[in-house]
């Protein structure tokens, strides 16, 4: 084609963009042009000829694809002929082309040398030579703007993050990296840094003369200062496919700090040999005296053109990459023992900073007006940068004026600022960053107008930082810091200062946002919560317990402490007091990678690191003897203020109740700092004022009086705290728990007597008003009460087992009157019946014979008061049907449950000395104070009241039906003697449910119902082998079943089941099982049971025989004998499961 | 003419209080309270927490006591709201006229004629058909008089245990 027509065509299609009409057109004839096959050439003409910039702009981007595609086609002569094109056209022609095209130019330039840099005949240095060479050439101003702008583009371009795609493998693009880092980076930077020194000691750069030259030469400086260099750690050090090798100077501890800064903040780590280019004397005091003088032009001098604008963002990023810098690039220990090149630096920065923010307001309000933004974020990211990278101490150390400004001497610093930098040098890291922090929050960070602003980014910043200072980096000596010294006491007192100005910020921010309404946060508020790590949870306790007086209501939010509180509790479960802070290898090296972040520097050997810390171990942060005990008063002040500052809040109390002091009661060191603890006891008075203030004589029994007569009832409003019941519950099992922590018995016992004492005093009242718990009041007394007491159930522990139980014990009768008074209502109805299950559960594994007979027959009165007070039936058509079977259902449960406990605190040391003959006529509870109570007889007793209030309704329930079936088949396993000996009415109620189990269709259900059964057949079989009577009278044949006796019958349910009903083989294992022994025992009626089904096949001669044959195969086949042991059970099973296979088929046909 | 007004209120009850304020977190489901100057059983409760440093609302779902109509109402968890007095009481039936009114003996054998057969809603009238066919069949039934805010009416019934 043409080339002429060629640019014709380009030039029409690029105006064509613009407009929407031609866009679609104009897009597929651009497109078209870049794969053409001559593109290159066209390019070149067009870029040569064309007056139209956005074809020459459209030309250069496709220069650079044609030129990649077609690169190995091209001979090394055209590829060099195209690199100075390029270059001329960019630097000589006339007229020079516009911005956007010149910088699209350079771009492809910076590629094209990218792709000739590994050819083999490929000489690096000359190509770069060859662009300098012209730019010398050129001797214009603007040449060399172009110039460094293209070195700039270089290293951009080879930098990985920032290349651009050329459809070659990773491994080349890493090499290039790596040839680029270790032969040619430095050299442009000092040739920036040589250029923008020049530019600013001649004067040119401030007074705007040299065209842009210092500009283009500091953005050099940066671009080469960004370059990826923590990948390699080093010159050379990383290989090719991207593989980064372990860090040279070892040891685990490196890895832990890296991981703890892992969200921290960027770094700039350069190897060793940048020694002389960044930290020499002298080297680079020229650019902070470049900035202060931009700066103070720009802030002082009032110069708002974009090119004072330009040339001090330009600066101001280079001082931020120097402020940024850390690792290898410091000399180490060894070389280095005092630090001074560190410590230089840090006060070059520091004073830097210092000039750039001073005064801190007119900076911080400033950027919250919108101006100047980029400045706080760039001051915000260097003094992060130094925080974690530096020691702690440098921070306190005043800053001396940088040398190259107090004289204007050695760095010849000749700009107008030098005057202010050096006037306002003397100011400590820390006060610089101390005062930028509160201005930043004096100008309203923290509002919520400053979300996603410039001001929300640099606060979150410095609060890194001061999170960096607290975290004790001092006690790093590989960063030169005493490892015995704690955190400085001036950073501590600045911190407070901070935070404090943080949290007022925070509430009135709080305070203004109150009244919006704002759904969409709640999810977030949430996972804000969670990602509150070590120190920021640490600020917010500060915070707290600055507010934790009684002003904490008007100033806190109940949803502000709620996700506090859920983020406390998080953090104190993980971090406050853990288990693992003994000498273990591994806390140590926790302890000394966790304290010191940053980069690790050489010299110290890591192993001999790890010795020093095991032997002379300082408390690890927060453990017990590490500033645990003031963090967890602390969460319990805040813990107590919780619960009773928002009467009402109930998501406030709950997260407290239930998660915080949980959490606060978790390991042994915390109890026992709980119940060494002042506040521990502050909540224990308001637990007990909570409790009493149901029972108050101006509370709720009053109020029910004051009803009757007539006045108007008040008791919430009448001042105290009240607690939602499950509140209640929350709060005394974390009071009961903290006994753990008391190693003395008498101690306990008063800890004890002392936390359950008013909770006795509030049961008694219930107990003796039971009039009043039919009213609403008089009722929520009750619940809480009850609700505490199942806290206390709840939280035995072995230490305090025995008052806990003395406590019930004492109880007793209180607790039954209690239910008797409360018969009506369904809430305490439950409660009771819980409240005896957890009991049961958690203190019958500590009980003895005596003890454990109190508990039983308890449980026995409270099943009896149960069944008498009418509860648990459902009557007919009464209104809310479902509502009342779903109560039903919830107490039988209960009951169900607390009958399965029971059974399981039969710890066997009471079975011998009960006789048989007793369970019949012992049945009236109560029957003697000197009997004692069997397990079996309550269990029996109780389910003789149960089994009548489970209805139709209450079996759809699956939970209930596997309750009760599993407890049916455990009492029958272990107690079938004690089943054989029930009165006739109850063993048949018992036989009447497992002939429903047997037939139910759940299969678990049914499961448990066969191996109850088996495990009645075994009994009965065993004891009439041995002579004895088995079921005895109960397995007579009666009329109801057919003339054949329990066993038989039920036999032929399984039977029936298994070859008619079931479809699968599920249940043939546990009816073998079931089986066998029913089959030993009950020969006649086995052989009944086959005769019949054979009779059924009457007339079929072929299936009879089969199944004939199966039958005997099943009684006989693989070695069957007439023992129901281990051997028999398994050979059994085979022979049902053939059976089954064999019969089902023929008999199910007719 | 105002004196009277404020008279006749007081007097429509014998004077006393018919609910009984508590604070809107603390009631549970299957408690009660008043919405709307109905009392209602609460079927459902949620609590939600409007903005981020709002205050928590608790959003109830409840049934009328009598009517079986269904009601919702958002509270703030910190106030208090009317929890009626409910009161079950048991009678015999003695009577059942054709006007559908009840003859109702308590336990110390005063009657009271009062009462009509539950209507209203679904369950209340098939409560009071089957009332109806047990008494017709002769049957002794014994009442569950529900009362609330004023008002009653009888919400359960069982035959009476049998006497030996």
């Amino acid at each position: 084609m043409d080339l002429t027509a060629a640019c014709a065509q380009v030039e029409q299609a690029s105006r064509g963009l613009a407009h929407p009409e031609h866009r679609a057109a104009a897009e597929a004839t651009l497109l078209e042009f870049r794969r053409s096959p001559h593109a290159l050439a066209a390019c070149r003409h067009i870029l040569d000829t064309s007056a139209a910039i956005e074809a020459q702009f459209q030309a250069a981007a496709t220069l650079r694809d044609a030129a990649l595609r077609d690169w190995n086609a091209l001979p090394p002569t055209e590829r060099a002929n195209l690199r100075q094109h390029c270059l001329h056209l960019i630097l000589q022609k006339q007229p020079p082309p516009p911005p956007v095209v010149a910088s699209q130019i350079i771009s492809t330039l910076a590629v094209l040398l990218k792709r000739a840099w590994l050819d083999d005949d490929a000489d690096r240095g000359a190509m770069l030579a060859e662009a300098e060479h012209a730019v010398s050439a050129a001797s214009t101003s603007s040449a060399r703007r172009v110039g460094l702008l293209l070195f700039a583009a270089v290293v951009a371009e080879f930098s990985p993050s920032t290349s651009s795609p050329m459809q070659l493998p990773w491994d080349f693009h890493e090499r290039c990296r790596a040839n680029l880092e270790r032969d040619f980076l430095k050299h442009f930077f000092l040739h920036g840094a040589g250029v923008a020194r020049a530019a600013f000691e001649n004067g040119a750069a401030l007074s705007g003369a040299d065209d842009g030259v210092c500009v283009g030469a500091l953005r050099l400086m940066s671009a080469a200062l960004a370059w990826d260099f923590a990948r390699g750690g080093g010159v050379g050090a990383a290989g090719g496919f991207g593989y980064v090798p372990p860090p040279s100077d070892g040891g685990g501890s490196r890895t832990l700090a890296e991981t703890s800064n892992a969200e921290g903040s960027a770094k700039v780590t350069p190897g060793p040999e940048w020694r002389d280019a960044l930290l020499a004397p002298g080297a680079v005091d020229w650019v902070f005296a470049l900035h202060a003088s931009a700066h103070a032009r720009v802030s002082a001098g009032g110069d708002l053109s974009s090119a004072a604008l330009n040339l001090r963002a330009a600066a101001r990023a280079v001082v931020a990459a120097l402020c940024q810098l850390a690792g290898d690039l410091f000399p180490n220990l060894a070389e280095d023992p005092a630090g001074d090149a560190r410590r230089a630096h840090f006060a070059r920065c520091v004073a830097s900073l210092n000039g750039t923010t001073t005064p801190a307001q007119t900076t911080a309000a400033n950027a919250a007006r919108g101006l100047g933004e980029d400045v706080l974020v760039d001051v915000a990211v260097s003094l992060s940068a130094l925080a974690s990278n530096h020691p702690t101490a440098y921070f306190l150390a005043p800053t001396p004026p940088p040398p190259g400004l107090a004289g204007g001497g050695d760095a010849g610093g000749g700009g107008g600022g030098g005057g202010e930098a050096a006037a306002a040098g003397g100011a400590s890291g820390l006060s610089v960053l101390g005062e930028l922090t509160l201005a930043v929050l004096h100008a309203g960070a923290l509002t919520s107008d400053a979300e996603g602003t410039a001001s929300e980014d640099a606060l979150r910043l410095l609060m890194d930082a001061w999170g960096s200072l607290l975290s004790g980096r001092m006690t790093d000596p590989r960063l030169g810091g005493d490892p015995n010294a704690g955190v400085p006491s001036e950073v501590i007192q600045g911190a407070a200062q901070v935070f404090q100005a943080y949290v007022q910020a925070g509430l009135a921010g709080a305070a203004a946002a109150a009244f919006e309404e704002d759904d969409g946060q709640e999810e977030e508020g949430k996972a804000g919560a969670a990602a509150l790590d070590e120190r920021l949870s640490l600020a917010a306790v500060v915070g707290c317990v600055l507010y934790t007086d009684d002003t904490a209501r008007s100033a806190i939010s109940p949803r502000l402490m709620e996700t506090f509180l859920w983020g406390a509790a998080r953090w104190a479960d993980t971090y406050l007091m853990p288990e693992d802070v003994g000498g273990s290898l591994h806390a140590a090296v926790f302890a000394g990678g966790g304290g010191g972040g940053g980069r690790v520097h050489g010299g110290v050997g890591a192993g001999a690191g790890l010795g020093a810390h095991v032997t002379n171990q300082p408390p690890g942060p927060f453990s017990e003897h590490g500033g645990g005990v003031q963090v967890l008063d602390a969460l319990l002040r805040v813990a107590r203020v919780a619960l009773t500052a928002w009467p009402g809040e109930t998501g406030v109390q709950g997260v407290a109740a239930q998660k915080l002091l949980p959490a606060l009661t978790r390991r042994r060191a915390l109890c026992r700092a709980c119940v060494a603890s002042a506040s521990w006891g502050a909540i224990a008075d308001a637990e007990a004022m909570a409790l009493a203030q149901a029972t108050d004589p101006g509370g709720a029994a009053a109020a029910a009086a004051a009803a009757a007569r007539g006045g108007v009832a008040v008791a919430v409003a009448s001042g105290g705290v009240a607690f939602p019941p499950e509140i209640h519950r929350g709060v005394m099992e974390a009071l009961g728990r903290a006994a753990e922590g008391l190693n003395d018995e008498g101690q306990c016992r008063e800890y004890i007597a002392r936390v359950l004492t008013p909770l006795g005093g509030v049961l008694h009242a219930v107990a003796s008003d039971p009039g009043a718990m039919t009213h609403p009041g008089g009722e929520s007394r009750a619940v809480a009460a009850l609700e505490a007491a199942r806290g206390a159930a709840r939280a035995t522990v072995a230490r305090s087992q025995a008052p806990v139980f003395a406590f019930f014990a004492s109880n007793f009768d209180v607790l039954i009157a209690t239910q008797r008074g409360g018969g009506g209502s369904a809430q305490i109805s439950k409660l009771v019946l819980r409240l005896t299950e957890e009991l049961v559960a958690n203190q019958a594994c500590f009980l003895g014979p005596t003890h454990a007979t109190a508990l039983c027959r308890h449980v026995l009165r409270v099943v009896e008061t149960y069944a008498g007070g009418g509860r648990g039936r459902v009557g007919a058509g009464e209104g809310g049907r479902a509502e009342r079977v779903k109560e039903a259902y919830k107490e039988v449960k209960a009951l169900l449950r607390m009958l399965t406990h029971v059974v399981n605190s039969d710890n066997g040391l009471d079975h011998d000395e009960v006789g048989e003959g007793r369970v019949a006529n012992g049945m009236t509870p109560g029957g003697g104070d000197a009997q004692k109570v069997d397990v079996a007889q309550v269990v029996f007793l109780g389910l003789n009241v149960v089994i009548p209030l489970i209805t139709d309704e209450l079996l759809t329930f699956p939970k209930l039906c596997h309750q009760y079936f599993s407890l049916l088949a455990h009492m029958l396993e272990a107690y079938p003697g004690k089943v054989a000996a029930l009165p006739p009415d109850l063993f048949n109620t018992l036989m009447g449910t497992l002939d429903f189990g047997l037939k139910h269709a759940d299969a678990e259900t049914s499961r448990e119902s066969l191996s109850a059964l088996a495990a009645m057949a075994s009994f009965h079989h065993s004891s009439t082998i041995a002579g004895q009577p088995g079921l005895g009278a109960h397995n007579a044949p009666t009329p109801e079943r057919g003339n054949v006796g329990v066993l038989a019958h039920l036999m032929r349910v399984v039977l029936n089941r298994l070859i008619f009903e079931d479809a699968s083989m599920d249940l043939a294992e546990s009816a073998a099982d079931a089986l066998l022994p029913l089959m030993h025992c009950e020969r006649v009626a086995f052989e009944d049971v086959a005769r019949e089904l054979l009779g059924r096949l009457s007339g079929n001669q072929g299936a009879m025989e089969h199944v004939s044959r199966a039958l005997t195969e099943l009684t006989t086949g693989g070695g069957l004998t007439d023992r129901v042991d281990r051997a028999n059970k398994r050979r059994f099973r085979r022979n049902v499961a053939k059976f089954l296979t064999e019969t089902r088929g023929f008999v199910r046909h007719n | 003419m105002s004196d009277d007004d404020v008279e006749q209120f007081e007097t429509a009850d014998s004077g006393a209080s018919t609910t009984y304020p508590m604070q809107a977190g603390n009631v549970r489901k299957g408690g009660f309270m008043v919405i709307k100057g109905r009392p209602t059983k609460v079927i459902d409760v949620t609590t939600s927490k409007t903005g981020k440093h709002g205050h928590a609302k608790c959003h109830f779902t409840a049934t009328d006591i009598f009517t079986g109509k269904k009601v919702e109402e958002l509270v703030p968890s910190s106030h208090n709201l009317e929890v009626p007095l409910v009161n079950r009481d048991d009678y015999t039936l003695v009577d059942l006229n054709d006007e559908g009114f009840l003859g109702l003996m308590d336990d110390s054998g005063n009657v009271r004629e009062d009462l009509k057969l539950p209507s209203g809603h679904d369950e209340a009238e098939a409560l009071a058909r089957q009332i109806q066919s047990q008494f017709d069949e002769g049957k002794e039934l014994i009442l569950t008089v529900l009362k609330s805010m004023g008002e009653e009416q009888v919400n359960a019934s069982k035959e009476a245990p049998k006497q030996d």
